[in-house]
């Protein structure tokens, strides 16, 4: 039973690697901030929003870890994944945090950013509702990570106090989460015109919600792995048993990538945007459609029928995969499609730079707590109660 | 091209609907397929 | 976590009541503050000398554009307003001229995306712009259907949109757009949106060769304030065709207003399908726990039987032992007894 919390190395090939990034990409911010957003971006007139833009939608969709983890073991009662809740919610928060910090990037007064709460409301924006119901789940967040740091203060009746609310953080976390993944698609419901019509369509919030329900399950698979990989011998699950879950999981995601293709072929049914998939589009389309939804959908099927957690793994990277594809197909690739070329936007090398940064950034925070507090393991003291 | 609001709705409508009923009966190969290798539970 | 189901009903009924009241804009027909002014720019009558550019950025403290206006070459490219300039004129295919600039719509769009309403409708027409309260989420120069609106990406600290404002302080003092008095040729015209409209007609009337029947402007996405005619078709001239009369807000607020609706239900929802997940759990608990009671009762039953078996047994065993240890006692007893051998004298024979 592993109860000392050994003191990690300082200088491994990945803290250098990311000290190195986090001190360059750190320089980019600053310089950002000092010299203004025509400095490090390539935005125009023509195109408002970019690649930080995608990645506020990219980071959103796979923190979904957090809501969809705790929804199967808070809610449907799967008490054999309690393992993985707190890694599955560390990620998602730390995953919202990534958003809000490039949100400050791409603002062009970042620190206004409390003004649509306390000094002028405008109530009928998606990006309102957005910044109401993240400030809202981000909170909910932390108070699910609380008990984490009780326990390493050692405040036990704090820490009993927020395990017994952790049933009611998880409804009003899923039901948060359910409003705002799909605001988010509703940000492009107002651009018919910008939009290429085989990615536009007025259930495009159902879209991204349907796709951050598989795209949250398939980072707990990956998640898990890593886990695994980098705390072998702190985690108190074998691999046998991860692969158990890591199986589970796989029928999870089969069905919710089964909906989400099933919606998308509705879709085109719908708004009869056929005649667009036989376009150079139309084949970058098909492309997300049937090597990012439906080959992983299969592999995800065929990996659990026949128990196979090395292959829902690798489907699961595909997945993972398939939900950033779509976030930067909606809000870069597709987007203003028919301009000229002169005019699309490709990104600057420092909005590449800064997204680098930040992922980075998350998982050195990430490394970080799981090697001093108890996330991938239960704390000596307390016997994580099921 | 549809010069009414009918037309359109009428043929997307039956798109809609035929689609909807094929991605149904494909359910049920997909389901059998999934749970194919789950045993029995025993009782 | 427990959800009455009266709560559950009052809720329902709550959120249906806000939705319902939210969509009821869907349905009703606004039409806009009366007396709203507007402005008609007739194309047939533009020669491209671009005094519009500079009378704006004059009245807007902006520097002179940087090409004269004997400048021809630059109409081989295509401009677009930024934050240097307002309004641009473009030269389209066939030699036509057309300006171009915020259109100032009855239900603009940049208004309803704004997260802190930085954009307001005025009753007198033309939409204007807050940089007091704006956060710089560009969110309005991303959804401008015209591509109307200009950022200032150069300025680190105090970026704002930019944009025409019809020249607002202007016509708050009953002076014409600063567009409308320079242009010569009498292209650009200000006025009452309905009185424009019915010159726009009454031009297509008189001469109907010469324009399409079309103002392009009055119904789409809601309507403009800027109303265009043109002898050709208006997507030779940069302007998008086929658009839907409905305003572009609706086509996001027909979303958001599910939410106070998902706000009633999900909570119950989620709520009853933990309190049903939970009681079956607790039920498959109780009947794990009477199984258990009852196998333990049999158990110690059986245990109980056997003891008092086994102690039956074992007491008949003792009875039986003693019963043959009294037999072979008397039939000790019955045997006859042996003679019994002299007894020796105790002190020795042969004396």
């Amino acid at each position: 039973m592993n109860g000392t919390m050994e003191k990690p190395r300082l200088i491994t090939p990945f803290n250098v690697i990311a000290g190195m990034i986090l001190l360059f990409g750190g320089v980019i911010v600053v310089l950002r901030y000092a010299y203004g957003l025509a400095y490090a971006t390539n935005l125009s007139n023509d195109t408002a929003w970019g690649l930080w833009t995608g990645f506020k939608l990219v980071f959103v969709a796979l923190a979904a870890s957090g809501y969809a983890l705790t929804t199967a073991v808070y809610i449907f009662g799967m008490k054999e994944y309690h393992v993985l809740v707190r890694p599955a919610v560390l990620a998602g928060f730390l995953g919202y945090t990534l958003f809000i910090l490039i949100l400050l990037f791409d603002l062009g007064r970042g620190w206004r950013i409390y003004y649509p709460f306390l000094i002028q409301a405008g109530p009928t924006s998606a990006l309102f509702e957005i910044a109401l119901c993240v400030a809202l789940y981000y909170t909910t967040q932390f108070l699910e990570l609380t008990p984490v740091g009780f326990e390493w203060l050692g405040w036990k009746r704090w820490r009993r106090v927020l395990v017994s609310v952790v049933v009611g953080l998880t409804v009003f976390g899923l039901f948060l989460s359910m409003l705002h993944q799909s605001s988010l698609g509703a940000l492009f419901l107002t651009v018919p015109g910008k939009l290429h019509p085989l990615w536009y369509s007025k259930y495009i919030p159902l879209h991204f919600f349907m796709s951050s329900c598989f795209g949250g399950i398939s980072m707990v698979i990956l998640i898990g792995l890593l886990c695994k990989r980098v705390w072998s011998h702190k985690m108190e699950i074998s691999r046998e048993k991860l692969d158990q879950l890591t199986i589970g999981l796989g029928k999870g995601a089969a069905i919710a990538m089964a909906a989400y293709f099933a919606v998308k072929v509705m879709d085109v049914a719908l708004n009869d945007t056929w005649h667009y998939i036989f376009t150079p589009l139309g084949l970058w389309y098909l492309v997300e459609m049937l090597g990012f939804v439906l080959l992983p959908l299969f592999l995800y099927a065929f990996g659990y029928r026949e128990r196979r957690p090395g292959l829902i793994r690798f489907s699961a990277v595909l997945a993972v995969l398939g939900v950033i594809i779509h976030r930067l197909n909606v809000a870069v690739i597709a987007f203003n499609w028919q301009m000229p070329l002169e005019q699309r936007y490709f990104p600057h090398w420092m909005e590449y730079v800064t997204v680098v940064f930040l992922i980075t950034l998350g998982l050195a925070v990430f490394k970080f707590v799981s090697n001093h507090f108890a996330i991938v393991h239960d704390h000596p003291d307390y016997h994580a109660g099921h | 091209m549809y010069n009414v609001l009918h037309d359109f709705t009428i043929h997307v409508k039956t798109a809609g609907y035929l689609t909807a009923a094929v991605l149904l009966i494909l359910i049920v190969p997909f389901w059998l397929y999934l749970t194919g290798g789950e045993k029995k539970r025993k009782k | 976590m427990t959800i009455s189901r009266r709560g559950f009903i009052k809720g329902a009924a709550v959120g249906t009541l806000v939705a319902s009241t939210a969509k009821a804009g869907a349905v009703k027909h606004f039409a806009g503050h009366p007396d709203r002014m507007g402005l008609l720019h007739d194309t047939t009558l533009c020669v491209g000398c671009r005094s519009c550019e500079f009378a704006c950025n004059q009245a807007n403290g902006l520097p002179p554009p940087e090409v004269p206006v004997d400048d021809k070459k630059i109409f081989e490219k295509k401009r677009r307003n930024d934050d240097t300039l307002y309004t641009v004129v473009n030269r389209y295919e066939g030699g036509v001229y057309r300006k171009h600039q915020c259109m100032h719509c009855n239900e603009p769009c940049c208004a309803s995306v704004c997260f802190v309403k930085a954009f307001e409708k005025t009753p007198e027409g033309p939409v204007l712009y807050d940089p007091d309260v704006c956060v710089g989420c560009r969110y309005c120069v991303f959804a401008c259907p015209y591509n109307a609106l200009a950022y200032e990406y150069d300025d680190p600290l105090e970026p704002r949109v930019v944009r025409c404002t019809m020249c607002y302080p202007r016509i708050k003092e009953g002076k014409n757009p600063a567009c409308a008095d320079a242009c010569p040729t009498g292209a650009i015209r200000y006025g009452r949106r309905e009185d424009l409209i019915e010159v726009a007609r009454e031009r297509m009337r008189k001469n109907p060769g010469r324009y399409i029947q079309h103002i392009f402007g009055e119904h789409e996405y809601g309507g403009t304030s800027w109303l265009t005619i043109a002898g050709v078709e208006f997507s030779k001239l940069g302007l998008p065709e086929g658009l839907s009369r409905e305003p572009l807000p609706n086509l996001t607020t027909s979303f958001l207003s599910l939410a106070p609706l998902a706000a009633a239900i999900f909570p119950a929802l989620l709520g009853g399908f933990y309190a049903f997940t939970k009681r079956r759990e607790e039920r498959a608990e109780e009947e794990k726990r009477a199984i258990l009671e009852s196998t333990r009762a049999e158990a110690k039953r059986e245990m109980e039987e056997k003891v008092a078996l086994l102690k039956a047994a074992a007491k008949k065993e003792q009875e039986h032992a003693v019963e043959q240890a009294v037999k072979d006692a008397l039939r000790e007893a019955a045997k006859p007894k042996p003679p019994e051998p002299p007894k020796k004298d105790e002190k020795g024979g042969a004396a």
